[in-house]
């Protein structure tokens, strides 16, 4: 074992079907509208980080003399039927509406996650009682078990979220179970198994990475309904509560304005939403398809 | 006392229309560090043997018969007895080292890891234990070689990486499923040498899954041929190769080509390989077999052992002298 042993290292570049993936690569995946998407929710996440130091007003305070003011010099965007600065109260918006959706996706992924490997892993009676358990939670549309939610336990951002958060939970526990079970039975995690590791090690060490993209593209698909049930429970006035600014809840305000002539407020707050749901559902989507098509 | 005792393992599996029989009693001794080659073509039930002592049969198998591994029934263990029986015990080496070895790991976190799950190892010895065993089985490189992902190296590198983790548990028992099947053919020969050599150095036995007689001949002490689920022949390589006792043996050695011999035809064995399930009464060869008798096809065949070997062939006596083979080639091992 001398002069031979070398050979078997293959310098890096040669193997290319399965290369970390490089940035340049990732681009070409996501294609200009999954760039366009990226930038998008880059820009919203920038815009919820900055809001205290790039909004001109406080969004919660206003001057009833000021209401319904149409868009310039003094209100960029305008201002709401309290005398508001709407793009202000748009920019803390965002803060609310993203952060309740990524509350919403990181419990249900987590949840989902947690349930999809102990499923998978312990197979038999514990995967029925999953399944059947699932089966119960998705009996439940989605609004209703949050509304529900709500109903005992009160009105609030945290709530409607993690009452979502819940319903939530069936979807991706279901699919990662799919993706877990296949997982399972290729050869690397049998010979895991043989090689006498625990369970907690095979599927935390062994499974987990390997479904983790999986998860993600989830998460980001998930990203959007969450955004769009958080938007519909606080519209209802179940979730954020005035003055709070939030999406959801502008639309809904705007109501009122949208009949007096002012569309302003719930067309811009609607098209934030619409913006924002669609460029996460084109990354996940994309993330997916770069998934399918990637791996042999 | 044998470290391994097979016996009479009967595997079925539920089919439509009745259950199909995939081992028909496969009785093996192997004493502790001998190797012995379990020969014969595709769907003999090799593999499936191998996968009784795991106990990773397929799902819903039924198997009888039992599998002693130092006393112990390796089929009657409960999951956590199975579990430190495979940590400590066993090892197994599969066909393909690309899927065996999870993608995302490196390979200093998969081996390193094995080690401190499986065996309760501490992290700083289980590292220097596993750098020494990679230069051992011949990795030049072996920073790098731990700081590697799966893809990045090459078939015969992660096959070796899977050698020193089976060997890094120090098992007594070694499982090799044609462990060099998916390697090109100049590493294969580099691979097998290096199991032998890890094999003989660390005084584990082997059980050797292989379709390839002439490289069964070469490692393994004694091998077994099987034939529809059961063995038919089981001896040394010499024995095997210059007096083979059931036809079986002697027309697979035949149909090898030789590098020595020129011949216009390769030999081939008639007819098809029979299934386990698809065999009556009487010789499971009976269908394909030059040399048979009318009795051939009645009443099950026993395995009769003799002079060391044993042979599953009602006409093993009359024959012996025609089976001879005369231009038998050297064979080591």
């Amino acid at each position: 074992m001398s002069a031979e042993t070398l050979t078997g290292v293959e310098p890096l570049a040669v193997t290319s079907s399965r290369q970390r993936r490089s940035g340049r690569g990732t681009v070409r995946r996501l294609g200009p509208l999954g760039v366009a998407a990226v930038v998008i929710v880059g820009l919203l996440v920038l815009a919820a980080l900055l809001a205290p130091l790039i909004a001109p007003y406080d969004p919660a305070i206003g001057s009833v003399v000021e209401r319904y003011q149409a868009p310039g010099a003094a209100h960029v965007l305008g201002t709401d039927q309290s005398g508001r600065d709407l793009l202000s109260r748009l920019l803390y918006g965002a803060r609310t509406s993203l952060t309740g959706a990524a509350v919403v996706v990181l419990l249900a992924a987590a949840g989902g996650t947690v349930l999809a490997l102990v499923a998978t892993w312990f197979g038999g009676r514990v995967d029925a009682l999953v399944g059947r358990l699932l089966d119960l939670l998705f009996a439940f549309p989605n609004l209703l078990l949050a509304i529900l939610v709500v109903a005992v336990f009160g009105t609030g951002l945290t709530q409607a979220a993690v009452a979502l958060a819940v319903a939530y939970v069936p979807y991706t526990a279901r699919v990662l179970r799919s993706v877990a079970l296949r997982e399972r039975r290729l050869a690397y995690v049998q010979a895991a198994e043989l090689q006498g590791l625990s369970g907690f090690v095979v599927t935390g060490r062994h499974l987990l990475p390997n479904i983790a993209p999986q998860i993600l593209t989830g998460a980001a698909i998930n990203f959007g309904y969450a955004m769009i049930d958080l938007a519909a429970l606080s519209f209802l006035g179940l979730g954020v509560q005035a003055p709070t600014a939030d999406w959801g809840l502008m639309v809904s305000q705007g109501q009122d304005s949208l009949l007096q002539g002012y569309p302003g407020q719930s067309l811009l707050a609607g098209a934030c939403i619409v913006v924002a749901v669609a460029a996460f559902s084109v990354i996940g989507e994309r993330l997916g398809g770069r998934r399918a098509g990637g791996r042999a | 006392m044998s470290l391994l005792e097979l016996d009479d393992i009967r595997l079925d599996l539920p089919h439509r229309g009745g259950d199909r029989a995939l081992l028909r009693g496969v009785s093996l001794r192997v004493a502790p560090g001998e190797a012995i080659g379990l020969v014969g073509e595709s769907g003999s039930g090799k593999s499936m043997t191998l996968r009784t002592v795991l106990r990773t049969e397929p799902a819903g198998a039924r198997v009888t018969g039992r599998v002693l591994l130092d006393g112990t029934d390796v089929r009657s263990l409960d999951a956590a007895a199975l579990r430190r029986l495979r940590a400590r015990d066993l090892a197994m080496i599969s066909q393909d080292p690309r899927a065996a070895l999870n993608p995302v790991l490196r390979v200093a976190e998969f081996l390193v890891e094995g080690l401190c799950d499986a065996r309760g190892e501490r992290r700083g010895t289980a590292e220097r234990r596993v750098r020494d065993l990679l230069a051992q089985v011949g990795i030049a490189d072996v920073d790098r070689c731990m700081d590697s992902y799966p893809h990045q190296l090459s078939g015969g590198m992660l096959q070796r990486v899977v050698i020193a983790a089976a060997v890094a548990g120090s098992p007594r028992l070694l499982l090799a499923d044609e462990p060099t099947t998916a390697l090109d053919v100049t590493t294969q020969s580099e691979v097998m040498a290096i199991l032998d050599e890890q094999r003989r150095e660390h005084g584990m036995a082997m059980l050797f899954v292989t379709h390839d007689l002439e490289l069964a001949s070469a490692v393994c002490d004694r091998i077994a041929v099987l034939y529809a689920g059961q063995i038919v022949e089981i001896g040394t390589p010499a024995q095997l190769h210059s007096a083979p006792r059931h036809p079986y043996t002697r027309l697979l050695l035949d149909s090898r080509p030789s590098l020595t011999a020129t011949t216009p035809t390769l030999p081939v064995i008639p007819g098809r390989p029979v299934a386990a399930y698809e065999v009556g009464a009487g010789c499971a060869f009976a269908t394909r077999c030059p040399w048979i008798a009318p009795r051939c096809r009645d009443g099950a065949v026993p395995l009769v052992e003799g002079d060391g070997r044993a042979v599953r062939c009602h006409r093993s006596d009359e024959l012996r002298g025609e089976l001879v083979r005369t231009s038998a080639p050297e064979v080591t091992g």
